[in-house]
Parts: C-alpha cells; sequence; structure tokens
C-alpha cells in the first residue's frame, strides 16, 4: 500500500523514455511548447549526457537506477530564500530513502543523498527566473537503486541494493519519492521553512561531528554548525572560529 | 565635393598687410568653418593660401567613434559600471543612454553567460531580445536560476565577466528598449 501514489499532483502526469539525452534538457524542452502541469515527470532509463554538479557527467546504467526530472511553479517563494528548495527536495530525499535503508540516510550539503560516507544519488536543480521571481523549478533527481558496480569514481558510490541485497521495483520507487516530494513541498508552500530547516539539519552529513576539510590554501578539522540563510555552510575549525563557505570553497576529505 | 569656396581679400585686411595668419588666427577660423557646417573653405592671399576640409559626416561620425572605448572599458571596471554608465563626459549621448535598461542579479551567485563552457553565450552586444529571453544562469549552491529578461531590446552591455560572483541587485546587463 505505501508504494502507492498518494499524491495529489507530483508524478501524476509521467512521461517514460527508454532513453534521453537528460531528463532535465527533455522536460526543460518540453516547456517551451506546452506548459505542464505542476508535479509533471519524465522518467527515463537510460541518460546518454545525464549532468551532475558543475558539469559532472552522471553514470547510470540502463534500467538500473531512478532518473527522473520534475517541474513545478514555486512562485509563492520569495527569490531571496530559493535555497529553501534545495533544502525541500533534499529532505524529501532523506526521508524517502530512509523508508528503504533506516538510519544511515544523510544529506551532504548543499543536496546529495549518502548513506553513511556512501554517495547515492544528487539533485540538479535549474530554476528560470523572471521578474524576481522563481517561474518554474525544474528538478532532476538521479538514485542509484539496483546497480551493482559502479566505476571507480571520486565519490565512493553506493545503491540502495547494495546496502540491503534487495532488488526494487522502479515504479514503486517512483512513486514513493513522488509522495515524499509532495509531501515537502506542500511544507514550502505553507510556508513551514523552520521545520524544513530542522529536518534538514538533522540529515546533515557531519552536522556536530569533527571530520576533515580541505580548502584551497589549506586541511583543516572541523564540525559543521549548519547552513545560513544564502545555503552557505557554517564550520566552525578547532580554535572555534565559525567560517561560512560557499560550494567550490570547501571540499569534504573522506577517509 | 567642394562646397563652397570663398576667397576673402575683404574680410582679412589684417592679414592682407602681413601677407600671412597667425596661428591664433588659424585656429579661429578652423572653428569658424566647423561651426558653419560646410565642407570645405579656401582661403588665399598673396602668398599665403590655406584650405580647410572638414568631413561632412562628421557630426554623426564622432559619437560612433566615441563609443567603443566606453565598451571596452566597461568588462575592466565590472563592479563600478553603474557609476560609469551615465557617461557625463558625452552631453550627446546622454540623452541616449538615460532609455538604456539595467538588467541586476535578483541574487547573490556566481555569473554564467552560457548553460556549459562549450555552449556559445545566450546573448552577446547587439542581439536583439524578447522578454523572456534566458540572459544568463546565476548559480548559487548547486541552484541552476536560468534569468529572463523582462524588457525587449537590443543589448548594448555585458557588464560582468563569466564566471565572477555577483551580488543582489548588481547590474549585469544594460539594455536599449527602442
Amino acid at each position: 500500500m505505501a508504494n502507492q501514489l498518494t499524491t495529489l499532483f507530483t508524478g501524476r502526469q509521467k512521461i517514460h523514455l527508454r532513453e534521453v539525452p537528460s531528463t532535465n534538457s527533455y522536460l526543460s524542452e518540453m516547456q517551451r511548447s506546452e506548459r505542464l502541469t505542476e508535479g509533471a515527470a519524465v522518467v527515463a532509463e537510460f541518460q546518454t549526457h545525464g549532468r551532475g554538479q558543475a558539469g559532472n557527467q552522471w553514470q547510470s546504467d540502463r534500467g538500473q537506477n531512478l532518473l527522473v526530472t520534475f517541474v513545478f511553479y514555486p512562485t509563492f517563494l520569495n527569490i531571496q530564500n530559493v535555497f529553501l528548495l534545495n533544502m525541500g527536495v533534499a529532505v524529501a530525499l532523506a526521508d524517502f530513502a530512509t523508508e528503504y535503508l533506516g538510519e544511515g540516510v544523510k544529506l551532504k550539503w548543499p543536496n546529495d543523498l549518502y548513506y553513511e560516507n556512501r554517495k547515492l544519488g544528487g539533485v540538479l536543480i535549474e530554476n528560470s527566473i523572471y521578474d524576481y521571481q522563481i517561474r518554474q523549478a525544474i528538478i532532476g533527481i538521479g538514485v542509484n537503486v539496483n546497480q551493482e558496480i559502479f566505476s571507480n569514481e571520486l565519490l565512493n558510490p553506493a545503491s540502495f541494493k547494495n546496502i540491503t541485497s534487495i532488488n526494487y521495483d522502479l515504479m514503486d520507487v517512483f512513486n514513493r519519492l513522488c509522495n515524499a516530494l509532495e509531501h515537502r513541498y506542500l511544507q514550502l508552500r505553507r510556508g513551514e521553512f523552520q521545520q524544513l530547516r530542522e529536518d534538514y539539519h538533522k540529515h546533515l552529513l557531519r552536522h556536530g561531528k569533527w571530520e576533515w576539510f580541505e580548502t584551497d590554501s589549506r586541511k583543516f578539522k572541523g564540525m559543521v554548525m549548519g547552513v545560513n540563510a544564502q545555503g552557505r555552510l557554517m564550520v566552525q575549525n578547532e580554535e572555534g572560529h565559525t567560517e561560512h563557505f560557499d560550494m567550490k570553497a570547501i571540499k569534504y576529505i573522506f577517509g | 565635393m567642394k562646397s563652397k569656396k570663398s576667397t576673402t581679400k575683404a574680410t582679412a585686411p589684417a592679414a592682407a598687410t602681413a601677407s600671412t595668419m597667425n596661428l591664433k588666427e588659424i585656429e579661429s577660423l578652423i572653428q569658424f568653418v566647423q561651426k558653419s557646417g560646410v565642407s570645405e573653405v579656401s582661403l588665399e592671399q598673396k602668398d599665403f593660401r590655406i584650405i580647410i576640409k572638414t568631413s561632412h559626416g562628421q557630426a554623426t561620425a564622432a559619437p560612433v567613434m566615441m563609443a567603443p572605448p566606453v565598451i571596452h572599458a566597461a568588462p575592466a571596471a565590472a563592479a563600478p559600471a553603474p557609476v560609469s554608465a551615465p557617461k557625463a563626459s558625452e552631453a550627446p549621448k546622454a540623452s541616449d543612454d538615460s532609455k538604456l535598461v539595467t538588467i541586476k542579479s535578483p541574487m547573490i551567485g556566481t555569473f554564467y553567460r552560457s548553460s556549459t563552457p562549450e555552449k556559445p553565450s545566450f546573448v552577446n552586444v547587439g542581439d536583439e531580445i524578447k522578454a523572456g529571453k534566458v540572459l544568463c544562469i546565476i548559480e548559487a549552491m548547486k541552484l541552476f536560476n536560468e534569468i529572463e529578461s523582462e524588457v525587449s531590446g537590443r543589448i548594448v552591455k555585458v557588464l560582468v565577466d563569466n564566471a565572477s560572483p555577483v551580488e543582489y541587485d548588481q547590474p549585469l546587463f544594460l539594455v536599449d528598449p527602442s
């Protein structure tokens, strides 16, 4: 029962593709000719040019994982709070993954899905801004589900199956993701920002833990204190001083 | 085209006696010719002859000549661009500039002129754009925000270098909406 789609709009309209360069690009192209209903999804079995952060290729074996892009119209969200969109999607991913994997599901700032120190998936959000308003948000999500072997990467990847040894029905996985996403999206729409922030921090990797980080100039031991309103990562060093970091300004050292 | 030739025996009695013109007189004559709008003046005396030619299209050509240095200067001084934008020194163009629309950054982030480094810029100087056209991406914490133009017109200036950080409300583009 829990695997059924219980949403009002998220994932109700669904376009299923065998193969596509990128689900984000495909949905973005569709939006030029027709405006899809809010929560519409493009799902692909295989992406030839799947995109990760900063142009990194997202590698995924055919038919093994969840590759989906949704469109939302968060015009209600003040542009100063745009990072909450990241938080909302990330928390939804954590909710969803926790249903399968339980404790150990983490969010690596800003919006990667982890299981302990292993990367399960990621998010790529592309907004269209017109007159200081978020006209549309194209939210691409990739989650490793059934793939067992990964080409060696910097990030230590993992799938649901790597952790539980269970093979999952991708339709069920899609439905659960939609349910989780809509729940958090409605929370965002209701303005329940504090709740989102708290839940995000609950899952935040290295929150309150001493671990190693790296900047352009140094390696240091630090503790994640949280994420500020602009979305910058706040890390305290051993001298007790807290710095706020931009995306490219800090790296996590996994050991 | 020689629109006018004047042999001015009558108007230059002083010069006539001296047989030459001094530098001051030549300067003022040049200024006079420029103001008059004629294309050429030839002045001849006993053993002295001066021909002053002006390019008839000069009045319109000058601002065109003056504009490019301003455009080149802007990228180097990306941040203070709004200050230099009014171009007070160029009196004839001031009225035109006041019509330009400044497109500002709606957020803090990193400014990108194209979706990926290999792809061409969304817009370039001189491009005609319509409202809704994507101008740039402001990336902030892995959110890629495509900034769409609110005005139609022509891109006059790009005020920020690719891949540089921008602040909230920092001017990004100048657009001539006419």
